[in-house]
């Protein structure tokens, strides 16, 4: 079921607004903005390379999460383009990372190569099954995100690689206004369908889990590592859950009772 | 514990209501992190049981609990000051 034109139309704005603001203050180049000039000074920190190799292979699931996000949105215009451009903003993390690792020779273009094929020889696979409930999976997705690169960009700082610090720097700004859009989307689905809307955000929020670092290989041996600057269950219920409901206008209260089952599967948005 | 309200036993039933979930050999010293819930589980557990007992935590002080202790604190806290 799609949703009506007014909304329809408000989630055009949105993207609008969103786009807008993109355009004119947050687009960042990979050649220009970033401080190339600080590499010599980058401290070669074992764990901070894999970490950014870890970020780097679940952004490059990107050909997935494109392809089977925007069919499932694209009944949506303002949801359809949105996710074009994420796609670009999102290609621009990976070679970011990318660049960094090969540029301060902690990985070699073969080892690079190697990495990217074991990745792409697995697919991701969307987690949830209708518009709406991807659109609620996205926001939550996107500001866990924003929270984790913001970690390691205090982490990056702590070991004096400012190199890397600027580079979570500019993609947790891009984090936090893919949320931005998500979470707009989803008060004009909460307009539209209340009851709907949180019963899907209820489901999703009981079976989130980040995109794709189950498919990273070696992830377990990863973790450890990544969770030096991770989010343990206070700080996803501090940092996540409860900033998601404050920036949708839903409360604790509301989602007390909520039918345990999503809405219905055929809800487009 | 708090005078008059039972902490385990509301938390449990609440753990029951909110994610069908039976909790057994828990005490005051029991870590949210060890219940086997997710942290939305646990904190749907905790909006029953402010409905419960008509009481509404402030979300700062949610985020801090660590164990059932810490609730059964907090909810001492609130109970005096109404």
């Amino acid at each position: 079921m799609p949703v009506s034109a007014a909304s329809a139309e408000r989630i055009y704005r949105e993207y609008m607004s969103f786009f807008e603001k993109a355009e004119k203050h947050r687009r960042w180049s990979l050649f220009d903005d970033l401080p190339w000039d600080k590499l010599e000074a980058c401290p070669r920190d074992p764990v901070l390379a894999l970490c950014a190799e870890t970020f780097c292979g679940v952004e490059m699931y990107l050909p997935d999460y494109v392809s089977q996000g925007i069919n499932v949105m694209r009944e949506s215009f303002g949801q359809a383009w949105f996710l074009a451009n994420w796609g670009y903003e999102e290609s621009k993390h990976s070679l970011a990372l990318r660049e960094y690792l090969l540029r301060t020779g902690q990985r070699t273009a073969e080892q690079i190569r190697a990495y990217e094929q074991t990745i792409l020889a697995k697919r991701w696979t969307m987690p949830f099954a209708t518009a709406r409930q991807m659109t609620a999976y996205g926001m939550i997705q996107e500001l866990t995100t924003y929270v984790f690169y913001k970690k390691h960009k205090q982490l990056a700082l702590e070991k004096g690689d400012e190199l890397l610090a600027a580079i979570y720097g500019f993609v947790s700004r891009d984090e936090i206004a893919h949320f931005g859009f998500y979470a707009g989307v989803a008060r004009v689905l909460l307009e539209e369908d209340a009851d709907g809307m949180k019963r899907d955000l209820a489901h999703v929020f009981r079976n989130f889990s980040m995109p794709a670092y189950e498919l990273v290989p070696d992830y377990d041996g990863r973790v450890e590592f990544m969770r030096q600057a991770g989010i343990d269950r206070g700080a996803f219920v501090r940092e996540v859950w409860l900033p998601v409901l404050k920036a949708i206008g839903v409360t604790r209260a509301e989602l007390v009772g909520i039918s345990r089952e999503p809405a219905t599967a055929d809800a487009l948005a | 514990m708090t005078d008059a309200i039972d902490i385990i036993k509301l938390f449990t039933e609440a753990a029951f209501e909110a994610d069908g979930r039976t909790l057994v050999a828990i005490s005051l010293d029991t870590k949210f992190s060890e219940l086997s819930m997710d942290s939305v589980a646990v904190m749907e557990t905790i909006g029953v049981f402010e409905q419960r007992l008509s009481i509404r935590f402030n979300d700062d002080d949610l985020a801090r609990l660590t164990t059932l202790r810490d609730l059964d604190t907090l909810v001492s806290k609130i109970v005096r000051a109404a």
